[in-house]
């Protein structure tokens, strides 16, 4: 029966994983787009975000690889294609890769909206006012509550020594995690599974009752608002203050958004939308062969050879240098005067170049 | 004048020695004042991006490139060193120092909140244990007051400030000794490409010099730039890197921008605005556009009463920077002094309020750095990382230090940019073949990917003609002296360098590299010794106008870094030194604030 639950429950973090990274691309193409000088605020907030979902997507390989699951990364369905639909039980959306806007803030807003419960301030009766176990949950935050309650049941059921059953040597360590708030937490047991799925959900929708994601508690970090209340400021151009409430408006500092100042980049780029041999076809074609070894170097890192994170660091960096040359260049016939962007589309591995620097580790397997 | 008498120390200078001194003497709970001649500055991170547009909009890239000059408190600039015409050194005589020769003095310093730490590289290395007793073993430089294990828990103290990245086994050389069980903060930054291929390439051999040998030892250098923290640092209890201020997202890791020097990007290298923030939110305050002018004192116990200072008006404000602002003079007075505005800075103004040691400005020096390029058998991705990663130890120390100086060999990983401006020379050379394309491509693989250059960071001795002095002709837009400095160096020094070259050309054979160094006679730093042609650079470690020492007739300050002729006001920086060593002063003048801090702690509290 323990393998019928955790075959659910390895679905369900398989889910947490895609969830986490879906959110990345469009993240990254709006920041991409951002001017830090004329938006400093705005640039400053998109990238701490991104940084955390990046966090997000490591925490949740660790949960998957403390109960013996095997997160996947490397195949084609790993990428949503953009624009990719967002079916949540109450409302469905579409997330796309949009240049920096007040209405691709409403998207992002969209993603990481608190549950009700959560908006809920402390002291009030929450009696009845939980979802039922459903996977058609409306936030992420219920997704993953879903998940903290079949922990809860699975180790009450079966003791807690058989659900984690996982390689302890799989985890990642924070040493190599930084740039945004939180700490990446290894798993082990029921305490930091839960731990770290509180981790995700606060970060994303602000601690219970609360505006702030818990850095300054969990981790002694400066205090910050959680992703939603970010993108909620963008979007206002006004910052939260200490005493506001998640429920209400900001009432602190004025932020003046400049939306003018923005790399005006097609929507959703795809590579073949871009003439064979163009300067966007080729930074294009870079960027995705960069962007599908990139993940085939997560999947090996999150499946037995931790050490190698710290080469896909690097090749972060490279991808981040394609990106920006790649919103450096006016596409052929555009009437509107646009700009290329980042495509993250995948490249099946037997299609992908062997690069004379590219690592051993990815090489060997093309 | 308005005086004002709140606080219990007032501190000349928001360099990285007076911001220690602040945030410790703060954490003790003493009122601090810090008066700072550089503009009015946030400690947002949009305020440092200004200096960054400045780095990139300035044609000329030198260390104080990105933090634009100000006529009211005007900085010493690389480029007021001139060439030599018919044997005679020329200087920009508009240029800030007003410089007599005979040999250029080529270092600057950078007048601004954070100091020079906002343009330094970032190297973090000990002094030896010899370093600090010259005169005894080789009966050559001074002895300081204290020693090597006097100054071990005050070292530890400034590895912790500025987070030191370096593995501790690496760094135990020449009696340098450790606390046991001591790690540095945070893992050692990962050596270049080019320092890994070196140690391959000079496998066994040896540099021969008067019958002694030498090994080409490449051993990776302490920095004051974030890598990963050390999880066993303070016994298990882990380092936290120190990001951007006003962005700590920032910066949390070297990101190999390669722009250390003037300005890293993200701030992963430390600068003092990191320290005076903390210093800043434990309730320091700090005056900006306030340039100390003189130090009151009473004739008859040499006790200080005050600090005049000339407050300038808002810089910002103005739209022509290049003219000086209106000022008001005020006065300042508290409990102790601290002077922490640079060696040069310090006793300039101790000369300008008519200080009686004679030792004030003298023993002014640098670590004149000998420069040789070459290229390396292959390509060795040049310009990639921090501008040097490695260096080579092997002639820091000696019985030679007798006869001539010792020095420590850097090696910089920008290609010949330091010596020669490339790549731009190269990419102008390209162009000049009328090279387009993917040829000018492989032609700028072709040289520049090969480049490397050796730095051979002199020690020079602490001698009274080396100066800083005063004349009432020479005065800044404020009517502030300007420095006068008289230089020169010795022959012990250029028996060194005599030293050093022969060490390049041995080390060029040993790696089967080519020797490229080729010196022009005009260019400032020039010299023929034993016909031998030199050619060395500053390193912007200027050192030993205040030296400490036993007593008044030897030394500015004692022990404890108080002058022996004013008791309530202490001396910080590079001044107090009396021997460099080959050490980059930085971390050891870190260290000394540490050591003074507490030593006027106590002293408030006696």
């Amino acid at each position: 029966m323990l393998d019928t639950y955790k075959e659910e429950l390895f679905k369900n973090l398989q889910t947490a994983i895609e969830l986490e990274h879906s959110t990345i691309p469009p993240y990254l193409a709006a920041f991409f787009t951002i001017d830090q000088d004329t938006n400093p605020f705005s640039w400053q907030a998109v990238r701490s975000v991104v940084m955390e979902e990046m966090l997000h997507m490591t925490l949740a390989c660790n949960i998957l690889n403390a109960v013996g699951g095997k997160p996947y990364i490397d195949n084609p369905k790993f990428i949503p294609e953009y624009p990719a639909k967002f079916n949540f039980a109450d409302r469905k959306f579409d997330v796309g890769l949009i240049k920096f806007s007040k209405s691709s803030i409403e998207t992002f807003m969209e993603i990481e909206k608190p549950s009700e419960t959560r908006l809920r301030v402390k002291g009030e009766d929450l009696k009845g006012l939980l979802h039922p176990i459903d996977l058609d949950e409306s936030t992420i935050g219920e997704f993953y509550e879903t998940v903290k309650e079949q922990f809860t049941m699975l180790v009450k059921e079966y003791g807690e020594e058989s659900v984690f059953n996982g390689d302890q040597s799989l985890q990642i360590t924070s040493k190599d995690y930084y740039g945004g708030g939180g700490e990446v937490i290894e798993v082990h047991n029921l305490e930091t599974a839960l731990f770290a799925i509180d981790i995700i959900v606060d970060q994303g929708e602000g601690a219970p009752g609360s505006i702030y994601d818990g850095d300054e508690t969990y981790f002694g970090q400066d205090q910050e608002v959680a992703h939603y209340f970010r993108f909620k400021e963008i979007h206002v151009e006004r910052r939260y203050q200490e005493g506001d409430l998640p429920t209400e408006e900001p009432t602190g500092a004025s932020v003046p958004v400049n939306w003018e100042a923005v790399k005006d980049m097609i929507e959703n780029p795809k590579a073949n939308h871009f003439p064979e041999g163009s300067p966007a076809r080729i930074k294009a074609d870079e960027f995705n062969q960069l962007y599908s070894h990139f993940l085939r170097l997560l999947h090996l890192t999150f499946n037995g050879q931790s050490d190698l994170i710290v080469k896909a660091v690097g090749m972060m960096y490279q991808m981040k240098y394609v990106a920006a040359e790649l919103l450096n260049i006016q596409i052929p016939d555009n009437k509107e005067g646009k700009v290329a962007g980042p495509p993250f589309e995948y490249i099946p591995i037997e299609q992908r170049k062997v690069y004379a620097w590219l690592l051993p580790e990815l090489a060997s397997e093309i | 004048m308005s005086t004002e008498n709140t606080y219990d120390v007032v501190i000349v200078g928001a360099g990285i020695t007076g911001a220690i001194v602040a945030n410790q003497l703060a954490e003790k709970g003493h009122k601090v004042l810090i008066l700072e001649a550089g503009v009015q500055k946030s400690f947002d991170f949009e305020s440092y991006r200004a200096y960054l547009h400045h780095y990139y909009q300035n044609t000329i890239k030198i260390p104080n490139s990105p933090y634009p000059q100000n006529p009211n408190a005007p900085q010493p600039l690389v480029t007021d060193v001139g060439d030599i015409e018919d044997g005679i050194q020329q200087f920009n005589k508009d240029g800030y120092f007003r410089q007599y020769g005979p040999a250029p003095f080529q270092s600057t310093y950078t007048r601004a909140k954070g100091g020079t730490t906002l343009h330094w590289l970032g190297t973090c290395l000990r002094m030896l244990p010899s370093d600090f007793k010259e005169k005894d073993l080789y009966d050559s430089g001074k002895n300081w007051p204290i020693n090597y294990y006097d100054l071990m828990p005050y070292y530890r103290m400034a590895e912790r400030e500025i987070g030191v990245s370096a593995d501790v086994e690496e760094q135990a050389f020449f009696g340098i000794e450790f606390e046991e069980n001591y790690v540095y903060p945070m893992t050692k930054i990962p050596q270049s490409h080019l320092d890994k291929k070196l140690t391959e390439w000079t496998k066994g051999a040896t540099f021969d010099y008067e019958g002694k040998t030498y090994p080409y030892k490449v051993v990776s250098t302490p920095q004051g730039r974030n890598s990963n923290p050390n999880p066993n640092y303070n016994n298990g209890e882990g380092y936290q890197p120190v990001g951007a201020v006003g962005n700590p997202d920032l910066g949390q890791r070297c990101e190999g921008n390669s722009a250390c020097v003037p300005i890293c990007p993200v701030q992963a290298k430390y600068n003092a605005l990191k320290t005076l923030k903390k210093a800043v939110d434990k309730g320091v305050v700090i005056y900006s556009q306030c340039v100390a002018s003189e130090i009151l004192y009473d004739e008859d116990s040499g006790e200080i009463t005050g600090i005049k200072y000339k407050e300038y008006e808002d810089f910002d404000s103005l739209t022509d920077t290049s003219k000086p602002c209106n000022y008001i003079e005020k006065v300042i007075t508290a409990k102790r002094y601290v002077l922490a505005a640079h060696a040069v800075e310090n006793a300039k103004l101790m000369l300008a309020s008519g200080f009686k040691n004679k030792n004030i400005g003298q023993n002014l020096m640098d670590h004149p750095v000998l420069l040789t390029w070459g290229l390396a058998p292959e390509a060795i991705g040049a310009f990639r990382g921090p501008g040097s990663t490695s260096g080579i130890p092997s002639l820091r120390d000696g019985t030679f230090r007798k006869d001539r100086s010792a020095f420590r060999i850097e090696i910089g990983n920008w290609g010949w940019n330091w010596p020669a401006g490339s790549p731009t020379t190269e990419l102008q050379e390209g162009l000049s073949k009328q090279l387009f394309g993917k040829e000018l491509r492989a032609f700028l693989l072709d040289t520049v990917q090969k480049e490397f250059r050796l730095g051979f960071l002199i020690e020079q001795q602490a001698l009274s003609n080396n100066s800083v002095t005063i004349d009432d002709r020479y005065r800044d837009e404020l009517g502030n002296y300007r420095p006068i400095i008289n230089y020169n160096i010795t022959d012990h020094e250029k028996e060194g360098m005599l030293a050093a070259k022969e060490f390049s050309k041995q080390f060029f054979d040993a790696l089967s590299g080519t020797d490229k160094t080729q010196y022009s006679p005009d260019k400032g730093g020039f010299i023929l010794y034993k016909g031998e042609e030199l050619w060395w650079q500053g390193a912007g470690h200027l050192a030993g106008t205040h030296i400490m020492g036993t007593d008044k007739e030897n030394s500015v300050v004692d022990k404890y870094q108080r002058c022996h002729e004013h008791k309530n006001l202490f001396l910080v920086g590079c001044g107090n030194m009396p021997t460099m060593g080959t050490s980059n002063p930085t971390l050891t003048i870190a260290a000394l604030s540490f050591w003074a801090a507490e030593n006027i702690s106590k002293d408030l509290n006696s």
